[in-house]
């Protein structure tokens, strides 16, 4: 294993010539777990869909276990944002953790039984085995993200890129989803993006805040000038929001190590 | 009853109803879960294109037609496939030049001007052997690629941006995937004419989702669904000397309607 799993270097991104991304450095390594925490519209999934080669980088160098990130495609497992679910598409669990091995060299019809047996393991892995002939319509947010979790894990991946895993997920499940998600960090480097700071209660090993720019922290900390960069300093209002969001981050980290870590169970 | 098989235009219509049916299970299954409707209605329409091209050339219809319809698709699909902002603006344009152009060119063919009627809406009697063969051929084709890209184009229909992140060229895809509605364009517009294409693609595929739990069965079953509707149609057009095409697709909106109604009676049960 490369000790760089992500290394971005001067990047810069613009949209019809408004700019989302500036001057972005971040090496992520491997075997970490990072969070790059960001308000909507902040850039935080253009750098990811950049990192997943869904987009190029305008200006600047994205390296994946120091190769293109269109060669390492098949080292990453990418879990989506989970909004636009087609409800009425006929597609079972197993059907949507088995699709998780397709690659572009996928050519046939059936799926091998080596391949079946794995996404089982998977499905059991995730807590969701029992929802296996259920259609993906019908789950809740949080059973529909661990399904996608699991699919992004039924190909081993090296890396696990997660774009708002808690977006459509009531506290608890979030916690739960968040707390499964360190039971993973065994030979797999995971980054989250999210502006849900209750990723602040779990063992990340460092922290990011892209607004536009990007200001990284090796320990799992928010600093001021991080707060400044999401929240702005002009007014008091924004100050109050980052005293808030501190507050709420060591509150949380407190109700995790006190209640929740004692009732857990996936 | 036995008489009604001795006719050898009952017989081509039975066999092409088999191969239509075949051709709008899968693909229609397509149109229906990647929501292409319209898109598909745009192709089968712009194809009158074709028919016009064919007469104008002198050249037989279902090869000509072909060849026009995979144009036609491969042009909106180079166009659309970044323009998914003003899809159905593009389409609404091809859709018109197309028949457009059919109509011109069948105008400026000299000597006996087509029933153009019969392609709009069908012409059970007008499938030939040579029709026959010509879709059996189009069949294998949409057959071959399912049978090769049924992996991909599930991950595809179910979420484009993931199946890119897994390599798949959803480019190359959405290319072949619209060639493939070309293709059961022609093989369908025989039988229930180009304007009605549309309804056979979909109306099958549709009450087949919601009957199914994968993908493959949604394809099946809407096989089963075309080939019932199809063949009531051409029971009731000779018995009740109806147009065989508007037959089966009513037969198709009856059903359609009547699964609509049990959907709603069951909502307010509830």
């Amino acid at each position: 294993m490369t000790n760089k799993a992500i290394d971005v270097k001067n990047l810069y991104f613009s949209y019809n010539g408004s700019s989302v991304l500036e001057d972005i450095n971040l090496v992520v390594d491997s075997g970490s777990y990072i969070a790059i925490l960001g308000p909507n519209g902040g850039g935080k999934t253009t750098l990811l869909k950049i990192i997943l080669s869904i987009l190029r980088p305008q200006k600047g160098i994205v390296k994946v276990l120091d190769s293109n990130p269109q060669e390492k495609r098949h080292c990453i497992g990418y879990v989506p944002q989970n909004l636009d679910v087609k409800r009425d598409f006929p597609v079972t669990v197993f059907e949507m953790v088995l699709a998780g091995f397709t690659t572009g060299k996928s050519l046939g019809f059936i799926y091998t039984k080596n391949e079946k047996k794995k996404a089982l393991q998977v499905l059991e892995t995730v807590g969701v085995a029992h929802l296996e002939e259920k259609k993906m319509g019908e789950l809740s947010g949080g059973e529909r993200q661990r399904v996608y979790l699991a699919r992004a894990l039924v190909s081993n991946p090296e890396i696990l890129l997660l774009d708002e895993p808690t977006s459509n997920i009531d506290p608890y499940g979030a916690f739960c989803f968040l707390k499964f998600l360190e039971t993973l960090r065994e030979n797999k480097t995971i980054l989250v993006v999210t502006h849900d700071l209750s990723i602040m209660a779990t063992q990340i090993t460092s922290l990011a805040c892209l607004n536009k720019k990007l200001l990284y922290n090796d320990q799992p900390v928010l600093t001021q000038e991080m707060l400044t960069l999401l929240y702005g300093y002009h007014d008091e209002s924004t100050c109050a929001i980052g005293r808030y969001a501190i507050e709420e981050a060591a509150h949380l980290k407190e109700f995790r190590e006190k209640t929740f870590d004692k009732h857990f169970s996936i | 009853m036995t008489n009604i098989f001795q006719y050898e235009f009952i017989q081509n219509a039975i066999y092409s109803s088999i191969l239509a049916s075949f051709a709008c299970g899968i693909i229609g299954s397509l149109i229906i879960v990647n929501r292409m409707t319209f898109l598909a209605g745009g192709i089968a329409h712009a194809n009158y294109g074709g028919i016009g091209l064919a007469f104008y050339l002198g050249l037989p219809l279902l090869p000509v037609s072909t060849i026009f319809s995979l144009f036609i698709s491969s042009l909106l699909a180079l166009i659309t496939f970044k323009e998914k902002e003003r899809v159905d603006a593009i389409i609404g344009v091809m859709w018109a030049m197309g028949m457009a152009l059919g109509i011109i060119l069948i105008d400026i063919t000299p000597g006996y001007n087509p029933d153009i009627m019969s392609f709009l809406f069908g012409s059970i009697l007008a499938v030939t052997h040579f029709d026959l063969y010509i879709m059996v051929i189009l069949d294998i084709f949409i057959i071959m690629f399912i049978l090769i890209y049924y992996r991909a184009v599930l991950l595809l229909s179910f979420d484009s941006e993931y199946a890119f992140t897994r390599g798949i060229s959803t480019r190359f895809l959405y290319f072949l995937i619209l060639n493939m509605i070309g293709l059961s364009v022609v093989i369908v517009m025989r039988m229930v004419g180009l304007i009605l294409v549309i309804a056979l693609l979909t109306i099958p595929s549709y009450l087949a989702e919601k009957l199914s739990t994968s993908f493959i069965n949604m394809m099946l079953i809407s096989i089963i669904l075309c080939l019932f509707f199809c063949f009531t149609g051409i029971f009731i057009s000779y018995f009740f000397d109806i147009t065989a095409g508007a037959a089966i697709i009513s037969v198709a909106s009856v059903a359609f309607l009547i699964f609509y109604f049990i959907r709603i009676l069951r909502a307010f049960q509830k």
